[in-house]
């Protein structure tokens, strides 16, 4: 029930500035007029936020109140100096044993498959994410089900696993390293490296108000788009200056028509890290400040149809696949 | 011999360039005339103007919107390809009406939103029994999301209705799905399906 709650109540997600610390590092906090709410780092998918709007008809909440995410400074966040290098960072992963395929996703761009030698009976078709941090901390990020499915417009026998967004938790936090997330899109599978990306450009930015607009279908299509096939490219809305997480339709930043509520500072980091973690070319709009028109970061002109949504592509990634 | 290589290098590029602007198109529905058509594309064409900039229809010409009912917002319709849901957001227009056979039919013309919010156009014919809606069907969703889509309908005497499906590609993409370019020439494909009005107040596909 809780779920449904939350998967309600996040349809309406503002980030609202303030002072306040959170205390408990997995909670959802409210703003001084609300109510609390938590539930660790289970947070309703979007599946259930679309949903579940009648439950928060229901909800005990009015109109005013508003949900709250605190997002910590971005001066606060990596902060600690990292003691251990890089590559001993890998040593010491690389020699950890593991009985389910792992993704390895490093701070600084960098990922790693790892395939042990032998696989336990019930992980044969989960991959599993960790994070390590700049000060050398393992997070886990989950295990998900991979599905195997044939390459989209690929020979007859290439194959890719896909992932489905939905089932990935959309709400993370430990310590300074957090993200939440929405899929706004019936196109909601990613593929096992792209999942990876996602993750670590997440982790890089620590915001609360990703809303990808979509990927590939269960099947590698991605109709009626033909450059969203196999999990590689995807579609993220525009970040708000409230920091609001909208799911829905019409829940899209239009930049053309309200450039001035586009926070080009975030954007313009969201846009570094999704580069960072392996996406090269990015296809968007321009925006407008004080009579000026700049270009966002990695966006070389301005493309028709792209003025509600970043458009990602080129996918490569710093990647390496290591067998035991 | 330097004319030699000079004239199958051109042969080679024109063979590369006539590959590129491979188009397909099937023929065009009908040969229908004019005096048998009840409604078409073409009687519509002075309610959209199109937004270049944003690559978006706009409803134009058109008077005393409506909202959409609860009811009206979840009825099945055939032919909607993309499963764009109707939105409240939007309201509806009814720029035609017609009987036929004892069975009442609407025209709708509204927006609603498609892959990444973008603003798509529909028109619906919906069929009414004794003021109680029987049947909808999707003639025409125009919106470009990389490809650009419309339909071509027309709605005939004899209580056919003619739906061209048209799709025009204009961007090429690398096998990993990335752009890469624009086509020189643009590859349209279409597809024609055809429904009947029927004496119940439903569309039947023929």
């Amino acid at each position: 029930m809780i779920w449904h709650i939350l998967g309600a109540v996040s349809l309406f997600f503002n980030t609202v500035k303030t002072d306040k610390i959170v205390s408990n590092n997995s909670e959802l906090i409210l703003t001084n007029k609300t109510k609390l709410v938590s539930n660790k780092t289970k947070i309703a998918t979007s599946s259930l936020i679309f949903k579940n709007k009648e439950i928060f008809n229901k909800l005990p909440i009015k109109k005013y109140e508003k949900l709250a995410l605190f997002e910590p400074a971005r001066d606060t966040i990596h902060k600690e100096n990292s003691s251990n290098s890089l590559k001993e960072y890998r040593e010491i992963t690389a020699s950890q044993k593991i009985d389910i395929i792992t993704y390895r996703i490093f701070f600084n761009g960098s990922i790693e498959k790892h395939i042990p030698k032998v696989i336990a009976v019930g992980n044969e078709n989960k991959y599993k994410y960790e994070y390590i941090a700049k000060e050398g901390k393992t997070l886990n990020l989950g295990s998900f089900k991979i599905h195997k499915t044939k390459t989209f417009k690929g020979s007859e026998d290439e194959y890719v696993n896909l992932i489905n967004l939905e089932i990935v938790p959309k709400y993370f936090k430990q310590k300074n390293y957090q993200y939440h997330f929405n899929i706004d899109s019936r196109r909601s599978f990613v593929n096992e490296q792209t999942l990876a990306s996602f993750f670590g450009a997440m982790l890089e930015v620590n915001y609360l108000d990703i809303s990808c607009n979509g990927f590939s279908h269960k099947n590698g299509s991605s109709k009626p788009s033909r450059s969203h096939i196999n999990g590689n490219n995807g579609d993220f809305k525009y970040l708000r200056s409230d920091k609001t997480l909208e799911c829905g339709p019409g829940t899209s930043l239009n930049i053309s028509k309200a450039p001035e509520s586009l926070d080009y500072a975030r954007q313009n980091k969201w846009n570094d890290a999704l580069y960072k973690f392996g996406w090269k070319i990015m296809l968007g709009w321009t925006y407008t400040v004080k009579k000026t028109t700049k270009q966002l970061h990695h966006i070389t002109h301005k493309t028709t149809n792209h003025h509600h949504h970043l458009h990602v592509q080129n996918y490569e990634p710093d990647f390496k696949e290591i067998k035991q | 011999m330097k004319k030699f290589i000079f004239f199958i290098l051109i042969l080679t590029v024109c063979s590369c360039k006539k590959e590129d602007s491979k188009t397909t198109v099937t023929p065009n529905a009908s040969s229908i005339e004019v005096d048998s058509i009840i409604y078409n594309s073409k009687s519509f064409e002075p309610h959209l103007k199109f937004n270049s900039e944003l690559s978006e229809y706009e409803l134009i010409k058109l008077a005393n919107p409506e909202s959409f009912t609860d009811l009206e917002l979840s009825y099945p319709i055939h032919e909607n390809d993309f499963e764009f849901d109707k939105t409240e957001d939007f309201k509806y227009y009814t720029p035609f009406s017609f009987d036929f056979e004892g069975v009442s039919y609407e025209l709708i013309a509204y927006h609603s939103y498609g892959e990444n919010d973008l603003k798509v156009v529909n028109i619906q014919l919906n069929s009414y029994l004794e003021g109680k809606q029987t049947d909808a069907l999707l003639v025409d969703c125009r919106f470009t999301f990389e490809t650009e889509y419309y339909r071509e309908f027309t709605i005939t005497k004899n209580g056919i209705i003619t739906i061209e499906k048209v799709a025009i590609e204009g961007l090429n993409y690398n096998s990993a799905g990335d752009i890469v370019g624009k086509k020189t020439v643009k590859d349209t494909t279409a597809e024609t399906v055809r429904y009947k009005m029927s004496a119940k107040g439903n569309f039947v596909k023929i």
